[in-house]
């Protein structure tokens, strides 16, 4: 962000004001544009990876090469249906409950490092930002859950806050390992740190233990099988979103796969190095300019790994029974957590201190 | 400084613009064509008896308590782990952050032992307490 508005003052000569405006919708259009794009990947991906492990072929006629079209076609039909609101329900909250869940989501893209520099703004709070953000979703889904005016919706919704609320402990205390390590709240320190140092991964052995409670934490806080509760089809028909339709709907499952990027993206930047190489036999940050973008595509490469193996896990496991997903979140995952953090740092006084 | 929070607040604004674009460029295509049935809350079929505002179960509100004490003292661990590696003294440190754990661990243990995590709770659970 800051190179932008550089580049728009420094090289075209543009006033601050207009520089500004410049930086922000290339910083906005790239970062929509790469969701978009994403998200409909992602969607066939997710058929695709389901369908070969069921062992059928999943989408294979739209767009001709293996159904690659099949994810825009999805979208321009959801686009043309009609948007059915319930008799009952409160408007205002059923209209801006999908906004609100979508946008808490993006706000977090904003301190995720892709490359070196190719980030929007390194805030000084990054970690606690991201966190704090992510969570305004559970805001959204209460909203959309209560306003629908219907028992599936609102059953839904609580389960899904109790779930979420939950999982966001562990996942909050697992992500205290990395911190102690790094010693910083930004996103961009981790990367310079972890191109010094290797991973963060290999920095000590509570740190797998870290790596492995935030994932599953996660995986429930995207509300991933196994940890789909909230939207149990064969009991809650659909969820919080039963009543919903159209383009609204969509926004609900959009705002999944974008949350499953922002968590792997998470993942990626703290434990698993970010945009280095592994044993940074590459310095990729370090690069001759348009060369340090090689970075985007490492990250993007791992970012994928993480979202291969979420996919995986839920074609291959069933469901929990909601006593048992609040079992595992208190009973196993939150101690785990707080193990993993205090031997970190007992291994970083006396094995490095 | 300024610009950090600055590009928060314009990004919380694109994600509402974002959903509400492809909103009102759909209005001009889709359909509209409400009636009373198709209105109707979704219950399988069977007419919904009462407005859907009802009261549900007391867990959610322990839970919801549970989570509230539980995010607190996380929140404080924040700073902690922040400053751990520049601490003049890390012995000194490293014990104030083992105290503080081992209090929201005992915290956990205290509502482990009171049946509070427990999603059924059974009539065993209950009699326990009270003895």
């Amino acid at each position: 962000m800051e190179t932008l508005i550089d580049f728009f003052t420094g090289t075209l000569g543009l006033g601050p004001t207009l520089a500004l405006s410049l930086a922000y919708a290339t910083a906005i259009g790239s970062l929509l544009g790469f969701i978009t794009v994403y998200a409909m990947f992602a969607i066939w991906m997710e058929r695709k990876v389901a369908a070969h492990i069921q062992q059928r072929f999943g989408p294979m006629e739209v767009g001709g090469w293996h159904g690659w079209a099949q994810s825009p076609a999805d979208a321009l039909k959801l686009m043309f249906k009609e948007d059915i609101i319930p008799s009952g329900a409160n408007k205002v909250l059923f209209w801006i409950a999908p906004a609100i869940v979508f946008c808490g989501v993006l706000a977090g893209f904003i301190a995720i490092p892709f490359a070196a520099g190719v980030q929007i703004v390194d805030i000084d709070l990054g970690v606690f930002f991201i966190i704090a953000i992510a969570s305004i979703e559970v805001i959204g889904v209460i909203m959309a859950g209560w306003s629908s005016n219907s028992k599936y919706s609102l059953f839904g919704a609580v389960r899904e806050a109790a779930q979420v609320v939950s999982y966001e402990l562990p996942s909050a205390t697992a992500l205290l390992a990395p911190i102690l390590v790094v010693g910083s709240f930004k996103l961009g320190d981790f990367n310079t740190y972890q191109a010094e140092h290797g991973w963060i991964i290999f920095s000590n052995p509570f740190m797998w233990i870290a790596l492995l409670v935030y994932f599953i934490a996660s995986l429930a806080g995207c509300k991933r099988a196994p940890f789909d509760l909230p939207e149990a089809e064969s009991e809650l028909v659909s969820g919080f979103h039963t009543e919903y339709s159209g383009m609204r709907f969509s926004f609900f499952g959009l705002e999944e796969f974008v949350s499953m990027l922002l968590v792997s993206a998470i993942t990626c930047t703290l434990f698993l190095g970010g945009y280095t190489l592994p044993f940074n036999f590459l310095d990729v940050a370090n690069l001759a300019a348009p060369f340090h973008l090689l970075g985007v595509a490492v990250l993007i490469v791992k970012i994928f790994a993480v979202i291969f193996v979420q996919m995986w896990l839920r074609w291959t496991l069933p469901r929990m029974r909601v006593d048992q997903v609040m079992t595992m979140g208190y009973k196993y995952l939150l101690p785990w957590a707080l193990f993993a953090v205090a031997g970190t740092a007992v291994w970083h006084v006396w094995m490095e201190g | 400084m300024f610009l950090d929070y600055h590009a928060v607040l314009v990004f919380l604004i694109t994600g509402v613009a974002m959903v509400s674009a492809p909103l009102i460029l759909g209005f001009l295509f889709r359909p509209s064509n409400p009636y009373p049935e198709k209105n109707m809350a979704y219950e399988c079929a069977e007419d919904p008896i009462g407005p859907a505002q009802i009261r549900f179960d007391m867990r959610f509100y322990t839970t919801a308590l549970i989570f509230i004490i539980f995010e607190v003292e996380i929140a404080l661990m924040f700073p902690w782990a922040r400053v751990f590696r520049d601490a003049p003294n890390q012995t000194l440190a490293l014990g104030a952050g083992l105290i503080f754990m081992s209090i929201v661990f005992l915290g956990l243990v205290v509502d482990w032992v009171k049946g509070d995590l427990d999603w059924v709770k059974t009539f065993h659970n209950k009699r326990r307490v009270q003895d």
